[in-house]
């Protein structure tokens, strides 16, 4: 009221403004200054806040390529981004990308590896958009069930998600304290049990299991959300992979068995055995499996090139690594070397198999004698039996024919028929030959294939070799068979033929003995035999079978032969060329990697919500689940990890908020000293509201100061700041007389002499107190300026 | 020119005006005595307003003035001069500036106030001090400079209150000469002065006023109420001429 009527409300509304105005912009610069010192500072050891989005390192030699590559990269995807080149640092140069706001969103982001995989020259690329929080460790589907959660908390700005987290963009640095606080809660409000099955155990109805679990345990916890993943993870992929890499590895260094020792047991795996080599040569031996008094090691170091004997001595090492008593005695296994045998071996085939054409093309030939002969034998037999009805005429009718004659071309016939009987039998071993090559190949490759790795092409190569040259070997076993059958079958023909011809010789030297009384006895058994093997011979089978082995032959020939050669030309060309040291150096790098890695077996994974009682919810799931080899494992639902760059800067703009505050702070205390306090000594001179106008001019000033220079201090919020300015303003008032005071006699004065109170303040008071901002708005105003 | 009818003040339980009624006519020159605490700072401090009296009436130029808007009451106060006990000197300010700052109040440039304060401080002896600093001069010449500032404005009532009580007693009789050589010169100011001084009240004044406990028991022309006083006040009073 005293403010209304003294009309000086204008000088004050103008005063406050101008206090609130000025106060902010010395926040502002204050605060500018904090963050220009600490900010330059940190930056240049850590890199710029929040400024930039991506980090590239490059190698320095292809700078000038990436960096144009990443530019047109990101005008094309990104445009609008901005570009700073940063530090180069041995070699490699860093290069600083700032993504348009409009581009910051999950799917840019997720998809930044994309847009900038073909970079040539880039080493490393990392993600600095600022502020952010990390959360990692999701295990299972933990991540899907969580980020809904995360994304109801205010102040985040975007999500993404990272290989086994959640990566969260914050809106403003001052939020990130707060976000970070409601993750936490969020995180600890869930706890993650796992239910780990031993190594390559996988228990059959797994989701049955779970099933249970989870109806026996609902009780037990307030929620409970199955998580199970089953997909092998990166890692578990990376590991068996390294440990089938190593199995490979393995099975191509060189060992040394040691068999039928007396006890191995003091022998520890990974142990170090000495061996020597008849030529005496020393071989460094590492311990592999030790099983059953059997000891496999692997050659560390040492040259087996030249060793001729593969018996080696095999000796204890002392502390110093020496050699020590004798263990036993070892067989060197050296499988590259083998598999090069095999190899040979296999290219030994080859020539076999192109004699095999050849022999092919001789067996159709064969076959189309064979047809002829058994065409020449039945003839020869159709005469026979013809021949043994005419024998069952008179002797004199032998001889009016001319028997001799007769019988002389039957001998032919018969010579004719053992020929070919005997071609059949030669083709009968040829059969016998290359179907044993043919296992031969089979076997090697069968006892090879073991030391080739499966997941390379030239195990499936080598493999469908084997089956061709088992299916050939069989094909050719089957007409072997048939041919054998054959010959079995003929066997009585040509002992017939055999006897016939005795015989026959026999009847030519009936006919010498004709006169001299000849034995009928014998004539009559020989045309009884020709009958019943006529009778017996079945040529056109035989002939058949020949056909059929002949078309197998053929396709052999045109088809399959070829495609066994050709692989047989690729598994040369590609075998791997590995030397002991490199295997050995491999082994022991995937040693190192892999050491106390588990393939995990199967798992079930619970997020339980809230908190519960563990033993007795493990102890229920024991009796589910049955088996004392699985691990029960409670762990956090997530990790909110530690961001040391947005803590440094977290904290840098809590110091800058700090040093604001305090800017604002004096600058309000200021302000009520130079200013304030006389219009509060005025006030109380005049007996007003000293007081009230202490408490809310101190309070709306300080508060506005904080509101328009954006000043976010930890735990203050804008009706704090008002009550802090506001106590600043009472305690003001209660020294405002000793601060400022106001001579009560030249207000007196004043008014005396006509004066509005206004006129009083501009003439009289103002120019007498403190050379405050009412002070210097004022001065335009003084009549009389100076003494 | 004045007129006070029933004119009361108190502070809280403390009457310190109980009903005063009051007359002065133009050019008069009344004194108002009384022993110290009797409510003559207040009567005459709520004739122009520097206190604001309970109720009462008061007539200024036969201008009701007890009602008056502030900004009203500032323009009656411009022809109303008053000097203070403790003069109540601008220390920011020189003489001249002293004294020429009603001035401005009423319209004049700073030149011409100065001329006229000039004018003024010639009149009580202090024209060749104008530009000192009110800081350096004594109490005489300080209320002296006071009484030049009320004088300035040419008002047609001078309020005076006790402008002797600060003075060391050597500089009182200055600064009496001063007052009473103004109400020789200005016939037609009217002048009510709240003294101690009774023998330059009875020299000087028209018209002598004693008052107690808030109220005038007893009023008349000098010689009248000093010589043959009715009231224990004028009783005293006549004691100390007589002692003088």
């Amino acid at each position: 009221m005293f403010l209304r009527k003294m009309n000086f409300r204008k000088d004050i509304i103008i005063l406050i403004i101008a206090s609130i105005l000025l106060g902010s912009g010395l926040v502002y610069v204050g605060g500018y200054l904090t963050d220009n010192y600490f900010m330059n500072m940190v930056s240049g050891i850590i890199g710029d806040y929040g400024e930039y989005d991506l980090l590239f390192t490059i190698s320095s030699d292809q700078e000038e390529i990436a960096i144009n590559q990443i530019k047109k990269t990101a005008s094309e995807t990104l445009p609008g981004s901005k570009f700073k080149t940063g530090p180069k640092v041995a070699g490699s140069s860093n290069y600083l990308l700032k993504i348009p706001d409009k581009f910051k969103n999950e799917e840019i982001y997720v998809n930044l590896g994309k847009y900038f995989s073909d970079i040539p020259g880039l080493m490393s690329k990392t993600i600095m958009t600022e502020p952010r929080l990390s959360v990692r460790g999701f295990r299972g589907n933990t991540r899907a069930f969580i980020r809904p959660l995360f994304e109801e908390i205010e102040g985040i700005y975007f999500l993404y998600p990272t290989s086994d987290g959640l990566d969260i963009i914050v809106e403003k640095p001052e939020l990130l304290p707060e976000v970070k606080k409601k993750i936490a809660v969020v995180l600890d409000n869930y706890s993650m049990l796992e239910i780990r099955y031993p190594l390559n155990q996988h228990p059959e109805d797994l989701s049955g299991k779970q099933k249970d679990v989870i109806d026996l345990i609902k009780n037990d916890t307030k929620n409970v959300i199955n998580v199970t993943d089953n997909s092998d993870s990166e890692r578990v992929s990376l590991l068996t992979s390294l440990k089938q890499m190593k199995t490979f590895l393995l099975s191509y260094a060189s060992k040394v068995i040691i068999n039928d020792i007396d006890s191995s047991q003091d022998i520890l795996i990974g142990s170090r055995l000495l061996a020597m080599t008849s030529e005496g040569a020393y071989l460094e031996l590492k311990v592999i499996e030790n099983q059953d008094n059997h000891i496999t090691t692997i050659i560390q170091q040492g040259d087996i090139q030249n060793v001729i004997s593969k018996e080696v001595e095999v000796f204890y090492t002392d502390t110093k690594g020496n050699q020590s008593d004798k263990l036993g005695n070892g067989i060197i296994n050296n499988p590259r070397h083998d598999l090069a045998v095999t190899l040979a071996s296999l290219n030994e085939i080859t020539p076999s198999l192109n004699g095999f054409i050849a022999q092919s093309e001789q067996l159709v030939e064969f076959s189309d004698k064979i047809g002829d002969d058994l065409a020449n034998v039945n003839q020869g037999l159709g005469q026979l039996a013809k021949t043994s009805e005419n024998l069952s005429s008179s002797l004199s009718e032998w001889q009016e024919q001319g028997l001799s004659t007769f019988l002389g071309e039957l001998l032919g016939i018969l010579d004719d028929i053992k020929i070919n009987a005997g071609d059949i039998s030669d083709i009968q071993k040829d059969l016998i030959q290359t179907s044993n090559k043919l296992k031969e190949g089979a076997g090697l490759i069968e006892e090879k294939i073991i030391y080739v790795p499966r997941n390379n092409g030239i195990y499936q190569q080598l493999f469908d070799l084997k089956d061709v040259f088992l299916q050939l070997s069989s094909g050719l076993d089957e007409n072997y068979d048939l041919v054998a059958s054959r010959l079995q079958d003929m066997d009585p023909v040509i002992s017939s033929i055999d006897s016939w011809q005795n015989k026959i010789n026999s009847l030519l030297k009936v006919e010498k003995t004709l006169n001299n009384g000849a034995d009928w006895e014998n004539v009559d058994s020989i045309i009884a035999e020709i009958d019943q093997t006529a009778s017996v011979l079945d040529t056109d089978q035989l002939q058949e079978s020949l056909t059929s082995v002949q078309d197998i032959l053929i396709e052999l020939k045109t088809t399959q032969l070829p495609v066994v050669l050709n692989q047989l030309t690729y598994i040369q060309n590609s075998l791997p060329d590995l030397k002991e040291e490199e295997i050995i150096e491999t082994l022991n790098l995937i040693d190192s990697y892999i050491a106390g890695e588990v393939i995990p077996g199967d798992q079930i994974q619970l997020l339980i919500e809230g908190d519960y009682n563990n033993k007795q919810v493990v102890n229920n799931i024991k009796t589910v689940i049955q088996n004392p080899a699985v691990n029960y494992m409670e762990m956090d639902a997530g990790l909110l990890q530690p961001n040391p760059r947005g803590e440094i800067f977290n904290i840098l703009s809590q110091v800058r908020a700090v040093i604001s505050m305090i800017i604002a702070f004096i600058f309000t205390l200021f302000l009520m000293i130079m200013d304030q306090s006389l219009i509060i000594s005025v006030l109380r001179l005049n007996n007003r509201h000293g007081y009230i106008y202490g408490f809310l001019s101190g309070g709306f000033i300080f508060s506005m100061i904080c509101l328009i220079s954006q000043l976010e201090f930890p735990y203050l919020n804008l009706q704090t700041e008002f009550i802090i300015g506001g106590i600043l303003g009472i305690i003001i008032t209660m020294l405002s007389a000793m601060l400022n005071p106001v001579n009560r006699e030249e207000w007196e004065a004043g008014v005396a002499l006509g004066f509005s109170p206004a006129e009083i303040m501009h003439e009289i008071i103002i120019p007498s107190g403190k050379p405050g901002l009412l002070y210097l708005l004022n001065y335009p105003k003084v009549i009389f300026k100076r003494k | 020119m004045l007129g006070i009818n029933n004119l009361k003040k108190s502070y809280d339980s403390d009457i310190v005006l109980s009903g005063i009624n009051f007359e002065l006519s133009p050019g008069e020159i009344v004194a108002v005595m009384g022993p110290s605490g009797c409510g003559k700072s207040t009567f005459i401090r709520s004739i122009n307003r520097l206190i604001e009296p309970d109720s009462g009436e008061i007539y200024f130029k036969n201008i009701s003035i007890h009602n008056l808007k502030p900004r009203e009451m500032e323009e009656v106060r411009q022809d109303i001069g008053f000097v203070f006990q403790h003069f109540n000197l601008i220390s920011r300010l020189s003489i001249k500036q002293n004294v020429a700052l009603g001035l401005t109040k009423k319209g004049y440039s700073i030149d011409e106030a100065y001329q006229k304060a000039i004018l003024a401080l010639e009149d009580v002896g202090l024209a060749d001090m104008a530009d000192y600093g009110v800081n350096k001069l004594s109490g005489g010449e300080k209320q002296r400079v006071g009484i030049a500032r009320a004088l300035v404005m040419e008002p047609d009532l001078i309020l005076l209150d006790e402008p002797t009580a600060s003075l060391d007693p050597i500089l009182v009789r200055d600064v009496l000469d001063v007052l009473e050589n103004i109400a020789k010169i200005r016939r037609d100011t009217s002048i009510i002065i709240v003294t101690h001084e009774v023998t330059f009240a009875r020299r000087v004044a028209d018209k002598i006023y004693f008052m107690d406990q808030g109220k005038f028991i007893e009023s008349g022309e000098p010689n009248q109420v000093l010589n043959n006083p009715t009231s224990w006040i004028g009783k005293k009073y006549k004691n100390i001429i007589n002692y003088n």
